[in-house]
């Protein structure tokens, strides 16, 4: 059954249709997210979110574009507004003068820290990765996962992220050299 | 400026067969250049080595998903009851208030019209001094006012009064 069908049958209630999708796309949302928030925890919980946001509006696809655009599209815009909501939390806490404590294995994978001694440069080089991916904009880091994690082309990132073709291709540009930048004594 | 550029879209297989010979060429003759572009694909592979860890099997997601929805929906039902009879008697309040008080605006002007004009003024008769000046003289309903035109046989021109 294909993706318009088992959509039909969602919006007239069948639960188990709708099921059908989460099975089908799940790895996908939760890698775009887990691309972007690079932690565990913060993906499972977004992309929860993400398909039941998709199950309440589910009505307003039309089907003019391909489902996992659209649902993108709702990943997308969920992360991102996850994004700057901890953004701004943390701006708040730095404003009031508290100390931040952070976990240094927060975002480290955890095949990596079962084995520490063997990935300790490899480790490194993510962690830095990570900081750097973590100084970008929302919009930066959105366009770069989406293109290497879920190859997606240009078009198809601008219309989940409804922005210019040109305004990908620059984001993607700056998202690259900012972390190059910081990445520099590294790779 | 522009060759990085030109990586960047040459990475992600968005360039054209032109712009792809002439990068070829540059890089050829410059070692930076091959450099920055493994470089860059190199972020590439640490975003997608992460391996996504942690991810919930997908049939657990959706159960939790469902679980989610459920909840949704019932507290949707709940609220339902106590809360849409609620709206419909506060809109029909509301309604009825308006209603109101258009009739009772609406009747206090058609009331005050007469008397600014002069209540019960009958115009009966209009005379005027120009030559061949023809007078009329109707009542609008819909103002409630006398209205008086004293058209002037010279020309279209009309003064009313």
């Amino acid at each position: 059954m294909d993706d318009l069908q088992l959509i039909e049958r969602a919006r007239n209630g069948e639960e188990d249709a709708f099921g059908e999708l989460v099975k089908k796309y799940h790895q996908r949302v939760y890698a775009v997210i887990y691309g972007f928030v690079q932690n565990p925890a913060d993906a499972n919980d977004l992309t929860q979110q993400s398909w039941v946001k998709a199950w309440q509006k589910l009505d307003s696809f039309r089907g003019g574009s391909q489902f996992f655009t659209w649902l993108y599209r709702i990943a997308v815009f969920t992360a991102m507004d996850h994004a700057r909501k901890r953004k701004r939390q943390k701006e708040t806490v730095i404003e009031e003068g508290r100390s931040v404590t952070t976990d240094p294995t927060h975002d480290v994978p955890p095949s990596v820290r079962s084995n520490p001694a063997k990935n300790v440069q490899n480790a490194e080089i993510k962690e830095r990765f990570s900081e750097a991916l973590n100084t970008l904009s929302e919009e930066h880091r959105m366009a770069l996962v989406l293109r290497e994690v879920e190859g997606l082309s240009y078009d198809e990132i601008a219309k989940v992220m409804k922005c210019r073709k040109g305004t990908v291709m620059s984001r993607i540009h700056y998202a690259r050299k900012s972390i190059q930048d910081q990445m520099r004594d590294l790779l | 400026m522009k060759t990085d550029r030109l990586i960047s879209r040459h990475l992600d297989g968005e360039i054209s067969e032109k712009e792809s010979a002439l990068l070829e060429r540059e890089m050829k003759n410059d070692p930076a250049l091959v450099q920055q572009a493994r470089q860059w694909q190199r972020y590439g592979e640490l975003l997608r080595e992460s391996d996504v860890p942690g991810m919930n099997d997908p049939d657990r997601a959706w159960m939790d998903v469902r679980r989610k929805i459920r909840g949704l929906e019932q507290r949707d039902d709940v609220k339902i009851p106590l809360f849409r009879p609620r709206l419909a008697w506060a809109g029909a309040a509301a309604m009825l208030l308006i209603a109101v008080s258009v009739l009772f605006m609406r009747r206090s002007a058609d009331d005050a019209l007469p008397v600014a004009v002069g209540a019960g003024t009958e115009v009966e008769w209009v005379e005027s001094d120009l030559p061949g000046a023809v007078s009329m003289v109707y009542a609008d309903d819909e103002t409630g006012l006398t209205v008086i035109w004293v058209v002037v046989d010279e020309g279209d021109d009309g003064h009313a009064g």
